[in-house]
């Protein structure tokens, strides 16, 4: 074979791999949302947001993951966004060059995906071992933990892409650095921020293995963070492998909220990051 | 009318000073080096600066015009690794009195380099807020803040003072005035200042650097990012503005340091070369390389 | 004119404290993370010493893990965890590789756009929802349609034999590491396109105006251009496969012992402490399993660890 016809054989043959290869990664991807889909839209009642989960064998919802998940979600995007932001901040405008802020970088870097069954058990041995009882608090604490290292690196990234002349600029003013940053560079940076933390709650609201030992899950509906909580995902955890079929429908069900949520996050904080772009 | 001192050339590199009198001087450089880390770039610079007037910095860009600029206010104190030895003398007082820069002038008078008087420590050099509410700057790329246009103004003056509404409406109007850009805002002052035009936003800057009152402002070629109408504003803007405060800026525009300027420091490779007024700067060049500069044969 | 003289009034005694408080604030902040970091490791190494010191070296070799004689021996789970992470691995990237270049090199820029994006959504899907597709539907289809014929056609005793026997459930090793593959997919075709994307597009004219061939150009331009990286992106797939759980708890059938076949019932670290974590009864069993967990935190550091320094040269 000649030469030029080898090559492109060759390259004909790379080509179809990779198409093959794309449609072969859509396709599994498609099937898992169709089932999502097909599964769960069936059960997507109003009681599945009013009532609480029931017993085996009779009727109810998910009202308690639901509010569960938003209150542990909440408070623990809380904490991560003042954590972040300051840890961000510092990075970027203070000890970022230092020895100490590269260590900080790359230990912020591996927390950020390091195993979050780990940082279960961590808040586990801090929290909830030491108080005799699983608590909202600690699942707050242990999705905070997994969401404050993304609120930290996307905060670093976008002061970093704020121009130093809007710093001197108001240096120039004898404003001092601390307030510069406050009032001028965290405005200017406004969305991106907002951004970050839309990506650290979507990351967290679908989050399950870290909330098995902390929050536990409860099956009635309860708003003090002191007791164990359910949340979404461990009720679908619970349910799923449960032998009944109204609980595995309901399984299916969250499943589709949580898809649906954590999808409806991504695609905000992609619209707000491609404006702050423009 | 000038106290005419012509200094004798420093080094290899001939220099030649007409410096105005001493009294009428509100900021001035003296024996100044200049470091980015372990490079120099500036070498023993003086720069005498007189109340009321307009003192051009020129050269060929690397020159270190805008570096001397920047370190008149001490902006360059952002960044670790920067620092000026010599002194900086505004109205009487040392700015360059902080132990860390009290310790590198001792140093390099020690080597006996360049020797210069020691000044004492003082409040005056550590209080780098006060420094910058006494010289203001406006940089070469218009720098609004992401805030309504009266904010913008007000953004400095609130750092200093407290005022009623009233006041800061008052503060707000006159310097916009000031800065020749009251009549083209006064509708929407509480839109964005990002949604002004390219000159406009550089006026802006005047109107927020002038509303702290500065003695003096410092101004980093602040026309290169402007087209010519603007500049023309801008520039009718500095000459309103020297009745009231003392302006220094970088241009490498020559029309521009002649049209508007009172005296003129033509620098090269981190040296001032030639300081006078501005007539006679380019009239009358002393050095060969002024000559050549302001003749247009190099640069 | 001198209505604003500095002199004058009310200047406010300020900027010291504030800019000290703030940049301690900033500080703190920073360091807490560390901490956190940090708090992870020591509560595991804590947690986990009873067990190290029981059952020495043991613990690493042993596949015996019976909670009621108290004997904990690691080896299934660590296997376990190894060997899904691979097989994904193996499934995974040349399938990521294929989908970035073809976005990055061959589709047009109107379709490759929304596929990409699409891509990048995906891999956001919480893993508990791969998990349940696994269960539900994966592994029933595959227990029906290549499970059970393969056991059924093997001769008894052949390699097949040998390979392939386990409960035809689909509850197994090879499926779990399947939807691992699955779920670490767009996830890292997602991370390879941007990495492609950073390959200057002079570079890459360059090269086609030589006359090189989209194959060549990928082989020996972009690729070796963007080369520690692509390896970087490998180590955080990697990352991910050894630690997820929810994908693997679901499927892989939660057997202690050392698997057999890779159609046998297995488990991996992040699976047995999911399962067992909160029903542990004696100390023991507690410590052997956050045992697991620092053996689980080591590895991924590791990988982790290398991922970043690959990546983080790539950067300029």
């Amino acid at each position: 074979m000649d030469r030029a016809l080898f090559r492109r054989v060759t390259n004909g043959i790379f080509v179809g791999a990779c198409g093959l290869a794309t449609l072969i990664a859509l396709t599994a991807l498609v099937l898992i949302l169709w089932s999502l889909i097909t599964k769960g839209i069936g059960g997507l009642e109003l009681k599945v947001f009013t009532e609480s989960q029931p017993a085996p064998g009779s009727e109810g919802g998910l009202a308690n993951a639901i509010v569960g998940s938003i209150l542990m979600c909440g408070l623990g995007m809380v904490i991560a966004l003042v954590v972040g932001i300051l840890a961000g901040t510092w990075l970027a405008e203070y000890g970022g060059q230092t020895t100490y802020g590269h260590v900080v970088r790359f230990l912020n870097d591996v927390l950020l995906s390091a195993p979050s069954i780990l940082v279960g058990l961590f808040v586990y041995e801090l929290l909830v071992a030491p108080f005799h009882g699983f608590s909202a608090y600690a699942g707050a604490v242990a999705l905070a933990i997994l969401a404050t290292p993304i609120v930290t690196r996307t905060t670093e990234d976008i002061l970093a892409l704020q121009p130093n002349a809007l710093r001197e600029a108001g240096m120039a003013l004898g404003a001092s650095r601390a307030f510069v940053i406050r009032s001028i560079i965290w405005k200017a940076a406004r969305t991106g921020l907002v951004t970050g933390g839309l990506l650290g709650f979507a990351r967290i609201s679908g989050e399950t293995a870290p909330l098995l030992f902390t929050s536990l899950g409860n099956q009635f509906m309860n708003t003090h963070m002191s007791q164990p909580m359910a949340s979404l995902p461990t009720t679908i955890f619970q349910f799923a492998l449960s032998a009944y079929d109204d609980w595995q429908r309901l399984a299916w069900v969250g499943a589709l909220l949580i898809a649906i949520a954590v999808l409806s996050i991504n695609i905000i904080g992609r619209i707000l990051a491609r404006e702050t772009h423009r | 009318m000038n106290d005419v001192s012509i200094a004798a050339p420093t080094q290899a590199e001939e220099q030649y000073m007409v410096a105005p009198a001493r009294e009428n001087l509100v900021i001035e450089a003296r024996k100044l080096d200049f470091f980015y880390g372990k490079n120099q770039s500036l070498y023993g610079v003086d720069l005498p600066v007189e109340r009321n007037k307009i003192t051009a910095l020129i050269g060929p860009s690397g020159c270190g015009k805008s570096t001397l600029l920047r370190a008149l206010n001490r902006i360059y104190d952002l960044y670790p690794g920067q620092h000026a030895v010599g002194r900086i003398v505004l109205d009487g007082n040392d700015m360059l009195t902080d132990r860390k820069s009290l310790q590198r002038l001792r140093d390099r008078n020690s080597t006996g380099a360049t020797v210069d008087e020691e000044p004492q420590a003082s409040r005056a050099g550590s209080d780098l807020t006060q420094l910058r509410a006494r010289v203001g700057m406006v940089f070469q790329k218009p720098t609004p803040f992401p805030m309504s246009i009266y904010d913008n103004v007000a953004f400095g003056v609130k750092l200093y003072h407290r005022k009623s509404k009233s006041e800061m409406d008052a503060i707000v109007e006159r310097s916009l005035r000031r800065a020749a850009l009251w009549d083209e805002v006064k509708d929407k002052l509480n839109k964005s200042g990002l949604g002004l035009s390219g000159g406009q936003q550089q006026r802006l800057c005047v109107a927020r650097g002038i509303a702290v009152e500065p003695e003096v402002l410092l101004l980093d070629e602040p026309a290169s990012a402007l087209d010519p109408i603007s500049t023309a504003k801008l520039e009718e803007t500095l000459m309103e503005l020297k009745r009231d405060f003392t302006i220094v800026i970088v241009t490498h525009n020559l029309q521009q340091a002649a049209r508007i300027s009172d005296y003129t420091g033509f620098m090269f490779l981190g040296k001032m070369i030639e300081f006078g007024p501005t007539e006679d700067l380019f009239s009358n060049p002393r050095a060969q390389r002024t000559r050549d500069y302001v003749t247009g044969r190099f640069g | 004119m001198t209505a604003l003289a500095v002199s004058e009034t009310s200047i406010k005694p300020r900027n010291a404290w504030g800019e000290t408080l703030f940049r301690a604030a900033c500080f703190s902040a920073a360091t807490l993370l560390m901490a956190a970091l940090a708090g992870v490791v020591i509560s595991l190494v804590i947690g986990g010493w009873p067990a190290f010191k029981t059952f020495g070296f043991g613990f690493f070799t042993s596949s015996e893990w019976n909670p009621v004689t108290e004997v904990y021996g690691a080896a299934g789970p660590i296997v376990g965890t190894l060997i899904t992470a691979f097989l994904s691995l193996v499934v995974a990237l040349p399938l990521a590789l294929g989908v970035a270049v073809f976005l990055v090199e061959f589709c047009p820029k109107p379709i490759a756009n929304p596929i990409g994006v699409a891509v990048e959504l995906l891999a956001g899907i919480p893993s508990i929802v791969y998990g349940m597709w696994g269960l539900f539907v994966f592994a029933p289809w595959f227990a029906q349609h290549v499970q059970l014929p393969l056991v059924m056609n093997a001769e008894p005793g052949s390699w097949m034999d040998k390979l392939f026997s386990g409960v035809p459930n689909g509850a197994n090793i090879f499926t779990a590491s399947m939807i691992l593959a699955i779920m670490i997919l767009p996830y890292m075709s997602a991370v390879f396109r941007e990495l492609f994307m950073t390959v200057p597009a002079q570079v890459r004219e360059a090269a086609y105006g030589l006359g090189c061939t989209p194959f060549e150009v990928i082989r020996s331009i972009i690729v070796p251009y963007v080369s520690k990286g692509v390896i970087g992106v490998i180590m955080l797939g990697l990352g991910r496969a050894l630690g997820e759980t929810m994908a693997v708890t679901f499927i892989i059938g939660n057997a202690h012992g050392f698997p057999h076949s890779i159609f046998d019932s297995g488990s991996t670290i992040a699976s047995t402490i999911a399962n067992e974590f909160t029903e542990a009864t004696g100390e023991m069993h507690t410590a052997a399993l956050v045992a697991l967990g620092l053996v689980l935190f080591l590895i991924t550091f590791a990988v982790l660890a290398v991922a970043r320094l690959l990546l983080r040269g790539q950067k300029h």
